[in-house]
C-alpha cells in the first residue's frame, strides 16, 4: 500500500517528466507519439477538474443552505444558475439564444460592473491616499503621473515629451524589473521541476514530509 | 467635511468627469507606438492567403481593453486575405466574443471550413497550448459548433504549429505562446496585452519573440487608426483622456490640502 501510495506517483511524474523533456532534445518517432499523448492526457485530466470544481461548488454551498448559514439565499441562488446554465449548455450548446442571454445580459454586464467600481475605488485613493509621505511615495507619484499621460493621447497633446518620458518608466524600469523576476521565475520553476522529478518534492500529490 | 460625503462627493465628479466624453467628444490624433507599428508590419509582411492563427483569450472582465485588440488582429486578417483559424485557450468566455467577431466583421468570399474554421474553447491553458503545437488533429476533433473538423479543407492543411504563418495573440497573456509555441516553432507571433500586462511582455517583443506587441486599449486605438477605422479602442481613449486627467488633478488636490493642513491627515 505505501508503495503505492508513497512511490508510484513519484515514478509516474519522473517518467512522464522525462518523456517530455527528452522530446524536446531527442527526435525519436516513438518519443514524440509517447509525448504528444501524455500532453493530451494532460489536456482531458484538466477538463475533467471542471466538473470536480462544479461538485466542490454543490457540496460547500449544498451545505450552507442546510445550515441556514448567514446569506444562505445566495447559496440557493449560485445552485439554481450553475445547474440552469448547466442544462442550458447541455441541451443546446452554447449557440441556445437562452444561453447568449445569460451572457450578454448577466454574466458579461455584471463582471463588468465589478470591475469598473474598481476605478471609483482609484478616484476615491487619488484623492484620499497618494500622498507624497516620503521620497519613495514621490516617486510612486511621479511615474504613475507620466503612465497615466503616456497611455492617453492628452499626454502627448500637453506636451509631446510627456509620453516619451513615461513610456521610458514602462519599457526601462518596469519591463526591466519584470524581467529580473521573469527569470528569477524561471529558474525557480527549474529547481521545481528537477526536484519532482527526483523525488524530493511530494507536496504536489498531497503529501506533506 | 465628513469622510463618507467626500467619498461621495468624488464619486459624483468621477461620474460627471467620465460622462464628458459622451457629451463633449474630443478625438485627439494618436500618434503610434514602435510597437504597434511593427505589428502592423509583421502582418503585412506575411504573403495574402497564408494560413493565421487568430486567438480570442480574455474574460469577460478585460474584454472591454482585449476584445478591440483581437477584433483589429481578425479585421487585418481577412483584409490580408489570410485563412485563418480561431483558438480559445484560457478563457471560455472568449469563445462567445470571437462568435460576437465573427459576426461582426465582412466575410464576403470566405466560406466556413475552407477559408477560416472557429475551433472554439481547449482546457489546459499552456498544456492545450503545446499539445495545439504538436499535432493539432490529436487535440482537436470538432469546431466551436460540435461539427467534424476532419473533413474540412483548412484542417486538412494543418497538422501542427509548423503549417501556421502567423499567430495574433489576442490576449492578455501570451507568455504561454512564447514558451510552447515561439521557442520549438520559431513562430511569428505578434500580441494584444492589457495594461498591466503590458510592461511583463515588453521583455519578449524587446528580445525579438514577439515580432510585434500592442499597450492595451491604445495600442488597440492606434492598430484601429493604422487600418483606418475609430472602433471601441478609440471610444476608450476618448474617455481615458478624462479619467486619467481626473485621477491626476485627484492626486494634485489631495496632496495640496494634505500640506496645507500640515500632513496631519
Amino acid at each position: 500500500m505505501s508503495l503505492i501510495r508513497r512511490d508510484l506517483p513519484v515514478w509516474i511524474a519522473f517518467l512522464v517528466g522525462v518523456i517530455i523533456l527528452a522530446d524536446y532534445v531527442f527526435t525519436f518517432p516513438g518519443l514524440q507519439v509517447a509525448s504528444t499523448t501524455l500532453t493530451n492526457w494532460a489536456v482531458i485530466v484538466t477538463a475533467f477538474s471542471f466538473g470536480i470544481g462544479a461538485l466542490n461548488i454543490i457540496q460547500r454551498q449544498s451545505k450552507i443552505i442546510i445550515r441556514r448559514d448567514k446569506y444562505w439565499i445566495y447559496s440557493v441562488v449560485l445552485i439554481i444558475i450553475l445547474f440552469g446554465t448547466l442544462g442550458i449548455g447541455l441541451v443546446g450548446s452554447i449557440n441556445h439564444p437562452y444561453y447568449k442571454i445569460l451572457f450578454d445580459n448577466v454574466m458579461a454586464p455584471l463582471n463588468v460592473t465589478m470591475s469598473s467600481m474598481l476605478a471609483f475605488f482609484l478616484a476615491s485613493a487619488a484623492f484620499r491616499v497618494f500622498r507624497a509621505k516620503n521620497f519613495e511615495s514621490i516617486l510612486l507619484l511621479i511615474a504613475a503621473v507620466f503612465v497615466m499621460l503616456q497611455n492617453a493621447p492628452i499626454g502627448e497633446l500637453i506636451w509631446p515629451g510627456l509620453p516619451v518620458i513615461g513610456d521610458f518608466f514602462v519599457t526601462g524600469f518596469a519591463a526591466g524589473g519584470n524581467r529580473g523576476i521573469q527569470i528569477g521565475a524561471a529558474i525557480a520553476s527549474i529547481g521545481f521541476g528537477v526536484r519532482i522529478l527526483i523525488g524530493q518534492e511530494k507536496r504536489w500529490f498531497g503529501r506533506t514530509e | 467635511m465628513e469622510a463618507s460625503t467626500l467619498r461621495k462627493l468624488i464619486h459624483l465628479s468621477f461620474i460627471v468627469a467620465l460622462s464628458l466624453p459622451f457629451i463633449f467628444p474630443i478625438n485627439i490624433p494618436i500618434s503610434v507606438n514602435k510597437s504597434t507599428q511593427d505589428a502592423y508590419n509583421t502582418v503585412e509582411s506575411i504573403p495574402e492567403g497564408s494560413i493565421a492563427l487568430i486567438n480570442f483569450d480574455f474574460s469577460t472582465q478585460s474584454a472591454p481593453e482585449v476584445y478591440p485588440q483581437a477584433l483589429a488582429f481578425l479585421k487585418h486578417a481577412i483584409r490580408r486575405h489570410f485563412k485563418f483559424v480561431i483558438t480559445t485557450f484560457e478563457s471560455p468566455d472568449a469563445v462567445l466574443y470571437a462568435k460576437q467577431a465573427l459576426a461582426s466583421v465582412d466575410l464576403t468570399g470566405y466560406k466556413y471550413g475552407k477559408d477560416y474554421v472557429h475551433l472554439g474553447y481547449f482546457p489546459g491553458k499552456e498544456t492545450s497550448i503545446s499539445a495545439f503545437g504538436r499535432d493539432v488533429h490529436g487535440l482537436v476533433k470538432t469546431d466551436a459548433d460540435g461539427s467534424s473538423i476532419v473533413d474540412m479543407p483548412l484542417m486538412q492543411q494543418i497538422q501542427s504549429a509548423k503549417d501556421i504563418s502567423i499567430w495574433l495573440i489576442g490576449s492578455y497573456n501570451s507568455q504561454p505562446f512564447i514558451t510552447q509555441i515561439y521557442a520549438p516553432y520559431n513562430a511569428i507571433m505578434i500580441s494584444a496585452s492589457d495594461g498591466s500586462s503590458y510592461q511583463s511582455l515588453y521583455t519578449y517583443y524587446q528580445s525579438k519573440q514577439l515580432k510585434g506587441l500592442l499597450n492595451g486599449a491604445r495600442g488597440g486605438a492606434e492598430y484601429e487608426g493604422l487600418l483606418g477605422y475609430a472602433g471601441q479602442a478609440k471610444a476608450i481613449m476618448n474617455v481615458q483622456n478624462f479619467s486619467h486627467v481626473f485621477f491626476i488633478g485627484a492626486i494634485v488636490i489631495g496632496n495640496i490640502i494634505y500640506f496645507r493642513r500640515g500632513k496631519k491627515q
